[in-house]
């Protein structure tokens, strides 16, 4: 989610999200419908690269959407969308500390467990990046 | 751990007066399209891979940690420090 640069006063909401090409279009009606239960009146659009089951879903220009307490609820309806849809909650923007929390959702916590180990075999110290992608170990 | 002033000294000599600045001087560096980053000890602009070598290698042993920065044009609070400490930061040019 970034803010809106266009309209100052609304919010706008932006995914970089990745599914299997075969599930844009049901992801693409879903999505909407999952916005706007929490946004009526949010108006959303695409963008993206379908070669790459790559799509930017958007939501804007609403003022329920400027709502913070509204925003929380429409991730996590979208993103539970994308997992069911087995997809990818970020697919080529960068995780960062932004989005960290969230993808650490994304697989068990076991598989989660393995990427925090392997990352510390290569940073036992956790000096490389620290605070992004990967929640340290313990 | 902070790194020890010698080091740091060591560092800017290393780099030379075109690959660093000063946190203070450098605050299109400190900050993203999300906003302002947190401190950092200093922003490295190595200009070789052996520079970049020497300030990766300086910063393990002294344990500080390392941001990297492209064009600062990520959408998800990658290159600015949030983790609450002091850390170095170096730009790859």
């Amino acid at each position: 989610m970034i803010p809106h640069q266009y309209f100052p006063d609304l919010k706008m909401l932006k995914w970089d999200v990745s599914v299997p090409i075969d599930r844009i279009s049901t992801f693409l009606e879903r999505a909407a419908e999952a916005v706007n239960v929490e946004a009526p009146d949010a108006i959303c659009y695409a963008a993206g690269h379908v070669g790459d089951g790559n799509v930017h879903n958007s939501a804007f220009r609403s003022k329920t959407l400027s709502v913070d307490d509204r925003i929380p609820a429409i991730l996590d309806r979208i993103d539970q969308l994308i997992w069911e849809l087995n997809g990818a909650i970020v697919a080529k923007h960068g995780v960062g500390a932004r989005f960290r929390e969230r993808v650490s959702h994304q697989k068990t916590a076991v598989e989660h467990e393995m990427l925090q180990k392997v990352k510390a075999c290569f940073d036992p110290s956790g000096i490389m990046t620290p605070g992004k992608r990967l929640k340290p170990l313990g | 751990m902070p790194l020890p002033n010698e080091a740091l000294e060591a560092l800017k000599s290393n780099l030379g007066p075109n690959g660093w600045r000063d946190p203070d001087e450098g605050a299109a560096y400190l900050e993203d399209i999300g906003g302002q980053g947190g401190r950092v000890l200093l922003i490295a602009r190595p200009d070789s891979a052996v520079q970049l070598g020497d300030v990766v290698r300086l910063c393990a042993r002294h344990r500080v940690a390392i941001i990297p920065q492209g064009g600062n044009t990520n959408l998800c609070r990658m290159p600015v420090q949030t983790d609450g400490a002091t850390f170095g930061e170096f730009a790859n040019k």
